[in-house]
């Protein structure tokens, strides 16, 4: 069973 | 100007970067940009897939193997993330396989 495929993101986080 | 990775390159993370898993996405202070980043569960994997130097046509070979994704859209969506941590300074480009 295969897993489900979501778009890889990057997200910069503004710390 | 910048190069484009393309998926014929071999890449590598670059070291110095603190990692945490934080409920199954991956989070990441760039010691060198000091940044904090946000790589979610698949961007993760990614990363995690890159600690040694790895073709990125082997990367996604491994993904498509394991996910329910077309090849030409987990190419596409893998391609545009490798070139975002690029352009962070977050891996490294280490050969270029000949044609």
């Amino acid at each position: 069973m295969k897993k489900e495929w979501n778009r890889p993101i990057l997200e910069v986080l503004d710390i | 100007m910048m190069k484009t990775v393309s998926v014929k390159d071999v890449v590598s993370q670059v070291e110095g970067n603190i990692v945490s898993d934080m409920d199954g996405e991956k989070v990441m202070l760039s010691i060198q940009n000091g940044k904090y980043y946000n790589l979610g569960d698949i961007g993760g994997e990614i990363w995690d897939g890159m600690k040694e130097p790895i073709a990125i046509q082997q990367l996604i070979a491994t993904l498509i193997s394991q996910y329910d994704v077309d090849e030409s859209v987990c190419e596409e969506q893998v391609m545009s993330f490798i070139n975002l941590l690029y352009a962070e300074g977050l891996i490294t480009l280490i050969d270029e396989l000949a044609s």
